[in-house]
């Protein structure tokens, strides 16, 4: 009896210090799990950065306080040529030249720059009132754009697809989904508009606060002290009215301003071969297609509709009305 | 009170994240600035596939029929060869 009590002791200690053991293997490898989950994601992050500095950071040029209007325009070029090539909007003379003679005022000090909080408001606005506006024609466009770049050549697999938004897709069909754009449009005019008009500011806050914490830290000598990506608020430098825009063109078409126009080509390549490989069907050349905008190959949006002349001036004034206060 | 109602009715409106019979399924883990493709198969055996590159560690697919487990959607990565090197 003494001896089975004595194994049945030894037994259970060594089940004990086995079971520690487990315990502490089981602990160093999710330790050694996070920590390489870490460095990972930590490596990433540096590309990423990199990556912006080679597209935004290498093609475009802003001015600095001082300068003659002649280093200003070719500022609002560098960022007009930048948007174009990337998705195929190009703004006109007279905007261009009003762009110009605000950035001038901002980098001069005679007109204030917008914090984020601002701009966010301002975009806000923006959308909202063009939410407003849109037709049945634009909100059909729009249904289309966001389901991603489309050919005749698209692999059958990819005939079903949702809608894609900063940071997630949404799968809706499309007649749900124009049905919700019109009763959305028409919600604008009514009460509920200021619940749908705090919605869109969440919605753009979120996107524009992932856009400028990004540039901030890849590109701190054209958005240094924008954010402050270590306390995650405001950095309190303020932006200028172009780097406002470009910033709304990010958040628009969910262009991150990653690689210069060569790398960009590259990427586009690299994408359709990944495409083509996963989806086990060959996949539409990126030849003679931007990579984002209407029907950007990488990611497709209306920007048409949301970036255009009228709605980028309306925005200009929105600007205009804060930065004199 | 009101303004509750009329958050709850905006999101029916929207129908996005909020509509019966529909879920959100959120993939992690994510490497900023990496292009991902997902795929998963519907109640009614279509299949969705797309694309998106991560702008954080998270991101989401509203609309997903309840039906649908999460843990089905299949996701990768695009191996791309110019920024690897």
């Amino acid at each position: 009896m003494t001896q089975l009590l004595f194994l049945f002791r030894r037994a259970t200690a060594i089940a004990l210090v086995l079971g520690a053991l487990g315990l502490v293997v089981t602990v160093v490898s999710i330790w050694k799990s996070y920590a390489l989950q870490a460095d990972h994601q930590a490596d990433g992050k540096r590309r990423f950065h990199e990556r912006i500095r080679d597209g935004v950071g290498r093609e475009v040029q802003f001015a600095s306080p001082g300068d003659p209007p002649g280093i200003v325009r070719a500022a609002v070029n560098s960022v007009d040529n930048f948007i174009f090539k990337r998705s195929g909007i190009k703004f006109s003379g007279a905007t261009k030249d009003r762009l110009a003679e605000m950035e001038q005022r901002a980098l001069n000090g005679e007109t204030k720059r917008l914090t984020i909080s601002e701009l966010n408001h301002i975009l806000t606005a923006t959308a909202f009132e063009r939410l407003g506006t849109l037709t049945d024609e634009e909100i059909l466009h729009i249904d289309d754009t966001l389901r991603g770049f489309n050919s005749p050549d698209l692999p059958s697999k990819l005939r079903r697809r949702d809608i894609l938004l900063p940071g997630r897709v949404v799968a809706i069909p499309k007649d749900r989904f124009v049905d919700q754009l019109k009763a959305v449009r028409e919600q604008t005019r009514t009460d509920l508009g200021d619940v749908l008009r705090g919605d869109t500011h969440r919605a753009i806050e979120d996107t524009v606060q992932k856009r400028v914490s990004a540039l901030s830290e890849a590109v701190p000598e054209k958005f240094g002290g924008v954010w402050n990506v270590a306390g995650n608020r405001d950095g309190g430098s303020g932006v200028t009215p172009l780097q406002a825009l470009l910033i709304a063109y990010s958040a628009a078409t969910t262009d991150l301003l990653c690689d210069s126009e060569a790398n960009l080509n590259k990427y586009m390549m690299d994408m359709q071969k990944g495409r083509t490989r996963h989806l086990g069907e060959n996949f539409p050349s990126p030849e003679g297609h931007h990579a984002f905008g209407v029907n950007g190959y990488l990611v497709s949006s209306p920007l048409d509709v949301i970036f255009d002349e009228r709605t980028v001036n309306r925005m200009l004034d929105h600007i205009e009305g804060r930065s004199a206060s | 009170m009101r303004k509750q109602v009329q958050v709850a009715l905006l999101l029916f409106v929207l129908g996005i994240g909020a509509c019966t019979g529909t879920q959100t399924c959120r993939i992690s883990g994510l490497t900023h600035g990496q292009a991902y493709w997902y795929s998963y198969v519907d109640a009614d055996g279509n299949t969705h596939s797309g694309d998106f590159t991560a702008e954080g560690s998270t991101f989401d697919i509203t609309g997903v029929d309840d039906s649908v487990d999460c843990s089905s959607v299949d996701v990768g990565y695009y191996l791309m060869a110019y920024n690897e090197a």
